[in-house]
């Protein structure tokens, strides 16, 4: 039996009754809930209504609705006019909340009568109606024709030159690796956590001593990245599948969103690294303590570098190229939260990329090495909370 | 056979073990004994390289054990533990699986040990819900469901009643009589001089006493005296005592004529019951055990 089946063994245990056990499910059902129920109300509210009922008091010319018509396209509301025989009538619809605003024609330059506050796209739009209404009775006024008015004061409307136009593409991929970071920053946390609840049961029921004296505390501790690791992904691809097809099909329906493999590959493959980090940290540490109850505690350590590094993503998409960004995306532990969203945001020279991907597989190693030493130095210390210095000290001996 | 040679371990100022010799041959239950903090479990973990030793050696087949022969060893730790949520069956499995069985015999392993344990139809229980013998059973069956050579339990005996005692003693004199090697500490000691037949007797990290039972016994400086006079107890008055311990045991120097002593006896008057004998491993433990 070598080494490297008893770490699939020790994996495949931990992948199966992590599985299975009722907080693990707890989590899936609740998260998947969360997005099944929250993803229709978030494209309900994000889904503006265009229609308006605008109340007018008086006999608007057919200036007035022509420009009504004409100026609420340009800001996409379609507006109907109902007509009121006076102001009374029109202020209780508005205060009803039958019409959205009352326009009282005279006495000149007229009085718009709101709710409870301004629209403002509607306002505007009935101020360029207002407009074209006074300057029609001005023009008949001067005894001038429609027709003379328009050469009056037509000005031509400017053309629209894009100096670079937005690839929709782009703003997916960067949605996406925005929500990837979220999901990463969640399940390493989560993940982290249950390698630790792992460790800390293993040695809280005593069981390690037996497993122990036939594995290696390297396989061990590697086993159990690997299995619970292996039960991150399966979550994070299930919870992506679902937030794919709540994108596509409920939340943008009608805009094409095309991720490459490429992205996907990337989001996978720094997630793949970052874990490895940070869930042979949360072993280590986990393996300082013996009874559930201390773990809490510890269990907040790795957030001093989790957070950190979550928040400098989410600013270097402002700014991918400012030095706090290049250097959280070189350096673990930050690398991978930073790495992927800069590389989205921007065009990362390669050699940073492949200087990153080295530096953090080299700081997990040594972080496995560290973690493996700590592990046994610890776990065989049972009934105390064991320094990580204590832990080092006593397993200067022990292989690692 | 395994054989520990001259193992050296110290923690910080304590030296857990001092120079420390002993073996386990085939087919053979070595008692091994020793005050509290004596070295027993430092030296038992030695043999699963849980402890790196400073000094000495771990031979099995004369061979330095490494992790590959340590599969077919089975150790029981003193502190007592299984996974409390996973089916007891399926952890018997997966640890005869880690031992290197393949799926289909680590299977088998499981079922036959729990059979033979008396819990054929608890495989699906979880550890949690065995009673405090049954759980020591599971945990016997942990360490031997993969058929090691050797086996090495650290207080296989503490806790048990008077028939799970006679279970265990009975189990482990099948799997001697199998040929496997079995290492046991134990503090009851009148159990032991039952179970084993060879002793090794530890004391600050040192091997004070070891051989077989009867060698350990012969070479004692001392005898056991038991004599009833009238149907009450009699000390003989000549013999130079070494021990009294409470009232019960009177031990003599191993030279003291047994003759003389019956002699003695008789003329306190009629002798009901008369016993000169070596002592006891209690006795012995006594006698090794300075304290």
């Amino acid at each position: 039996m070598s080494g490297w089946r008893q770490m699939l063994l020790v994996a495949r245990r931990d992948f199966v009754q992590r599985a299975t056990s009722r907080p693990f499910l707890l989590t899936m059902v609740l998260v998947i809930g969360l997005v099944v129920v929250a993803g229709p109300f978030l494209a309900q509210l994000g889904r503006a209504d265009p229609e308006r009922t605008v109340g007018v008091v008086g006999e608007p010319s057919g200036a007035f609705e022509d420009a009504l018509a004409v100026a609420a396209e340009q800001v996409e509301l379609e507006p109907t006019v109902r007509a009121f025989p006076d102001r009374d009538a029109a202020d209780a619809a508005v205060e009803a909340g039958d019409v959205d605003v009352a326009v009282v024609l005279e006495p000149s330059p007229g009085t718009l009568v709101w709710a409870s506050g301004v629209d403002p796209r509607l306002g505007t739009v009935l101020l360029a109606a207002l407009r074209a209404d006074a300057q029609s009775q001005r023009v008949a006024e001067l005894g001038l024709s429609p027709a003379d008015l328009q050469s009056l004061v037509a000005v031509p409307p400017p053309d629209d030159l894009v100096l670079e136009p937005s690839d929709p593409a782009d703003s997916a991929e960067q949605a996406a690796v925005f929500v990837g970071m979220l999901l990463l920053y969640l399940s390493v946390v989560l993940f982290g956590q249950f390698v630790m609840l792992g460790v800390v049961e293993e040695k809280s029921s005593r069981v390690v001593e037996v497993i122990l004296s036939r594995v290696r505390p390297y396989h061990l501790l590697a086993g159990k990245v690997l299995g619970i690791g292996a039960l991150a992904v399966v979550q994070i691809v299930v919870l992506a599948v679902l937030l794919f097809v709540m994108a596509t099909r409920v939340l943008f329906p009608d805009q094409r969103i095309d991720l490459g493999v490429g992205l996907i590959a990337s989001i996978v493959g720094w997630f793949l690294v970052g874990f490895a980090f940070y869930a042979v940290v949360y072993a280590a540490l986990g393996s300082t303590v013996t009874r559930q109850e201390d773990m809490q505690g510890v269990a907040m350590l790795p957030l001093a570098f989790i957070l950190p590094g979550y928040f400098i993503a989410l600013f270097s998409t402002d700014d991918p190229n400012g030095p706090l960004a290049v250097a959280a995306s070189l350096l673990p532990p930050t690398s991978p939260f930073v790495m992927p969203v800069r590389a989205a945001a921007t065009e990362v020279p390669s050699w940073q990329v492949l200087l990153s991907v080295v530096l953090l597989l080299a700081a997990t190693y040594g972080v496995i090495r560290l973690a493996g030493r700590i592990y046994t130095g610890a776990i065989l210390s049972i009934g105390q909370k064991v320094s990580l210095r204590q832990a080092w000290r006593s397993s200067s001996h022990l292989p690692t | 056979m395994l054989e520990i040679r001259g193992l050296t371990k110290r923690f910080g100022d304590l030296t857990a073990l001092d120079d420390a010799s002993f073996e386990a041959r085939p087919g053979r239950i070595v008692g091994f004994l020793g005050p509290n903090g004596a070295g027993k479990t430092t030296a038992m973990r030695a043999v699963f390289g849980l402890v790196q030793p400073e000094a000495g050696e771990i031979l099995w087949q004369g061979q330095p054990v490494d992790t590959t022969t340590r599969l077919s060893f089975g150790y029981m730790p003193e502190e007592r533990g299984l996974y409390p949520k996973m089916k007891i069956g399926d952890q018997l499995t997966y640890l005869a699986r880690l031992s290197g069985l393949p799926p289909k015999r680590a299977a088998e392993a499981s079922t036959d040990w729990l059979g033979r344990l008396g819990l054929a139809d608890r495989a699906g229980a979880r550890i949690e819900q065995l009673s405090h013998g049954n759980k020591q059973r599971v945990q016997l069956a942990a360490a031997l469901v993969h058929g090691p050579a050797l086996a090495v339990l650290d207080e296989p005996f503490s806790g048990l009643d008077p028939l799970g005692t006679d279970a265990l003693a009975r189990e482990l004199r099948r799997l001697a009589a199998d040929g496997t090697s079995i290492v046991f500490s134990s503090h009851q000691l009148d159990l032991v001089q039952d179970v084993c037949q060879d002793v090794v007797i530890i004391d600050h990290g040192r091997v004070v006493r070891t051989g077989t039972l009867e060698q350990l016994r012969a070479g004692s400086r001392v005898r056991r005296v038991e004599v009833e006079v009238d149907g009450r107890r009699w000390v003989p008055g000549s013999a130079e005592l070494s021990v009294v311990d409470g009232d019960r045991h009177v031990l003599v120097p191993a030279d003291t004529d047994m003759e003389k002593v019956l002699a003695e006896a008789h003329q306190a008057g009629t002798v009901t019951s008369f016993a000169f004998e070596p002592p006891s491993l209690s006795d012995l433990f006594r006698e090794a055990v300075v304290r």
